[in-house]
């Protein structure tokens, strides 16, 4: 499992996608911490994700309420569906 | 690594072998479905904690085998050797990628091909497909007359994914029981700027209709009972969710829910809600509606409530840590003991007996927490046996015995290499083939039998088979032939048996790839030895052989008692003092056959002055002898003075003494002296002058 997707723009857009994972979600969290720190409006966009697993929708929500950015998640159909299924129907 | 993937490596290491063992009762009992089911559960929990930690490879095998063992549940298919074979190479397989998660090297390449290609063929033969898979598991929406709707309060520890645990596999499985919906609550989530990503803050409010029972309900919490806390409660006698009757919205916020929950049970026909009551409505005079709450959970009955904790799990390096601590705790109250003993305070005196009271009570504990259940190495020789039976074309019944006999792990994990060789030997030469087996009027299934006991201080393991025994002439012959004894030498049965342990000897006729290389039980012996432990052999010719192996409990520290010979301190193990008598020197020196009398029996003793070739001119007017004993034989050790229990934190001793066959290790004692702990058991052979064997 790799943070291979989680790809910095280098200006007030982050882009995360691939396998987000307790094993990277920590990473995560520290970069978007960072860019928070230097802009005062950040875009996280959520695409092309493979796995993800329960650390990452905690994370997810987290942002959905962080005020200072802007949160777009794009996943498939089956990806919502899971998270639905999984009961986090407020994510959506 | 990541530290989880050093979690999910240990967690997995275990499961591994469970998921062997199982395999291997399952193979004996192929229609048992407990146990098909365990199989089933591991390689679940194998699969989930490899999807989450990066260990793809892993969760791609377990997943494939993991809907064969599902149909296999599900009577749409049959245990069958071909499955057995496949999935126990799947196990050794699996072991091998755990460190080598991308399958890079070589040989896991080649295995993990054939394998995938053995696990294909089934799967084709089967006609599995991921669609098949899915309706397997939707198949056990359970829904019959007894069926009724549950609302189950999941809440994971915060700590859950430390140990590798997805909770999102927990939901499935829920989910997967009948017609249900599960609504996360996420309110416990700390802000993006507290949060610490890596612990888990979700909780679950799942209700499900099912037939299944609450018991079996609660099982699929079986593995994470004290990771998390869990509420099962029967609600009402009908499905909720059908004909869209509910407004899915108020179930969602968790503010509605108990009450949206409350009345959509009181919508049921009275008849229908008579037994939706559960312990806890009967207490409110509600319906069985369980409260979730950020805070605290209300369990409903307490004896419905799983229970805590009772054990954690601790890295072995931890506990080697802590016991070096506390054996250097006890060498430092060793010297507080000896300077209140110089410096007389009363109150110094108390502090100091308090510290050496609690001192050996920490000892105790601390060396209770080293001991593991030998099994854990037994177990490992199941497998062994399976795969040596087949090669050998023998059929071998494995006997464990004992295998709760706890020994210190440090032992345990040394004592794997020589067990292995020793069943090895039994196995190839002891057992013999069939046909032999039944013209010498056999049962033509060979049997080995190992097992474990408590003998005082030590631990007894033996390796018995009812194999063909060995051949003392052949011993002999071999012997004489390698120039290990003379040809005119006498020895007893014992010391030909002893002869296995020679270097070099193997009377086997045919080199195998099992054992039978000529080296190897010399390394046993000393393997053995360097645990302070012995090995003996005994055998008869037809019947079988029995190999023991005697061991201490512990290597680290022991209950001594501090003597003096000249300028000289030795420890002798307590264990094996018997008595302690003071004679008068002249009565030892006028003796020609090494014999004393004490208590009226005749006891041969060893002059420690004279064994270490002290000056006889210093020895004082009474000597002091300590009666040891093993096995029935009793040795008196002549010594200057008895100085009193001392516990002895073991070293091993340098080169210069690693030929002086009396002493095994050496202590440092409260004063920073060192002390040579005399080895009783070389004592007690020297002198009764013969081999003692206790078989």
């Amino acid at each position: 499992m790799s943070a291979k997707g989680n790809e910095n723009k280098g200006d007030g857009n982050i882009r995360i996608s691939g396998d987000i994972t307790i094993i990277n979600v920590k990473k995560l969290h520290q970069e978007i911490d960072r860019k928070l720190q230097v802009h005062n409006k950040l875009k996280v966009t959520v695409e092309n994700l493979l796995t993800f697993d329960l650390a990452f929708i905690q994370l997810l929500h987290t942002l959905k309420r962080k005020r200072s950015l802007t949160l777009n998640i794009n996943i498939s159909k089956e990806q919502e569906n899971t998270l639905k299924r999984f009961g986090f129907h407020g994510l959506l | 690594m990541d530290s989880y993937q050093e979690h999910y490596l240990i967690e997995a290491t275990e499961l591994i072998s469970n998921l062997e063992n199982a395999l291997l009762v399952l193979e004996k009992t192929p229609d048992d479905k407990s146990q098909v089911e365990e199989v089933f559960r591991i390689m679940h929990t194998l699969k989930g904690g490899a999807g989450m930690f990066g260990f793809q490879k892993i969760e791609e095998l377990t997943h494939y085998l993991e809907n064969i063992y599902d149909l296999i549940r599900d009577n749409k298919l049959a245990t069958t050797a071909q499955i057995l074979d496949v999935t126990l190479s799947t196990v050794d397989h699996l072991t091998a990628l755990l460190y080598d998660a991308e399958c890079k090297e070589e040989i896991n390449k080649e295995n993990h091909a054939r394998i995938k290609n053995e696990i294909d063929i089934i799967v084709k033969a089967i006609g599995i497909t991921e669609a098949t898979a899915e309706r397997t598991h939707s198949q056990k929406e359970v829904v019959s007359n007894a069926s009724a709707l549950y609302h189950i309060v999941f809440k994971p520890n915060k700590e859950i994914f430390a140990n590798g645990t997805n909770p999102l596999f927990i939901v499935e499985d829920l989910l997967a029981l009948g017609d249900g919906r599960a609504f996360a609550r996420t309110t416990r989530i700390p802000p993006f700027d507290k949060i610490n990503p890596e612990k888990c803050f979700v909780y679950w409010d799942l209700l499900i209709f099912t037939g299944t029972p609450v018991e079996e309900i609660k099982d699929v919490f079986i593995f994470i009972e004290d990771q998390c806390e869990i509420a099962v409660n029967k609600v009402c006698a009908f499905n909720i969710f059908e004909n869209n009757q509910i407004d899915l919205k108020l179930f969602e916020n968790p503010k509605t829910f108990n009450s949206y929950l409350v009345e959509i049970a009181s919508r049921a026909p009275k008849k229908k809600t008579e037994d939706h009551i559960n312990k806890k409505s009967e207490l409110s005079g509600n319906t069985g509606v369980v409260a979730s709450t950020d805070d605290d959970l209300d369990m409903g009955n307490p004896k419905e409530r799983i229970k805590n904790i009772s054990s954690i799990r601790v890295a072995s390096d931890k506990l080697d840590d802590l016991m070096n601590l506390v054996s250097e705790l006890v060498t430092t109250q060793a010297g507080l003991s000896l300077y209140s003993e110089q410096n007389p305070d009363r109150r110094l005196e108390v502090f100091s007996e308090n510290i050496e009271k609690l001192t050996r009570q920490l000892r105790d504990t601390a060396f209770s927490m080293t001991l593991i259940p030998i099994n854990h190495l037994f177990q490992r020789f199941k497998r062994l046996v399976r795969d040596v039976s087949l090669q050998l074309n023998k059929e071998i019944d494995l006997v464990i015995k004992g295998g709760e006999t706890e020994l210190d792990k440090t032992i345990i994990e040394a004592l794997a290499d020589p067990l292995m060789h020793i069943l090895r030997n039994s196995l190839d030469h002891g057992l013999e083939h069939e046909d032999e087996r039944i013209s010498a009027g056999k049962n033509k299934t060979g049997t080995v039998t190992i097992s474990a006991y408590y003998s005082g201080a030590n631990v007894h393991i033996q390796i018995k088979d009812d194999g063909k025994g060995i051949d003392q002439e052949k011993i002999r012959a071999k012997a004489i032939e390698k120039g290990l004894i003379g040809k005119h030498d006498k020895l007893n049965k014992a010391e030909i048996l002893d002869l296995i342990f020679a270097p070099g000897l193997s009377t086997a006729a045919q080199i195998t790839d099992v054992s039978g290389r000529g080296v190897g039980m010399d390394v046993v012996r000393k393997n053995v030895t360097n645990l302070r432990g012995e090995i003996l052999v005994d055998s008869e010719v037809g019947k079988g052989s029995v190999v023991e192996i005697i061991l201490p409990l512990t290597l680290s520290i022991i209950d001594g008692l501090l003597v003096q010979l000249e300028h000289t301190k030795y420890v002798i193990p307590l264990e094996v003092v018997e008595k302690c008598h003071e004679l008068n020197a002249g009565e030892l020196q006028e003796n020609i056959n090494q014999l004393v009398t004490l208590d009226g029996k005749q006891v041969p003793f060893l002059d420690l002055r004279e064994a270490f070739d002290a000056d006889k001119n210093t020895a004082p007017e009474l000597t002091q002898i300590i009666v040891v004993h093993k096995n029935h034989k009793r040795v008196g050790i002549c010594v200057d003075t008895i100085i009193g229990e001392y516990q002895a934190v073991l070293k091993p001793v340098g080169k210069y003494y690693r030929n002086q066959e009396f002493i095994s290790g050496a202590t440092i004692l409260g004063d920073g002296t060192i002390a040579l702990v005399l080895d009783t058991n070389k004592i007690i052979e020297q002198s009764i002058g013969q081999k003692i064997v206790a078989l």
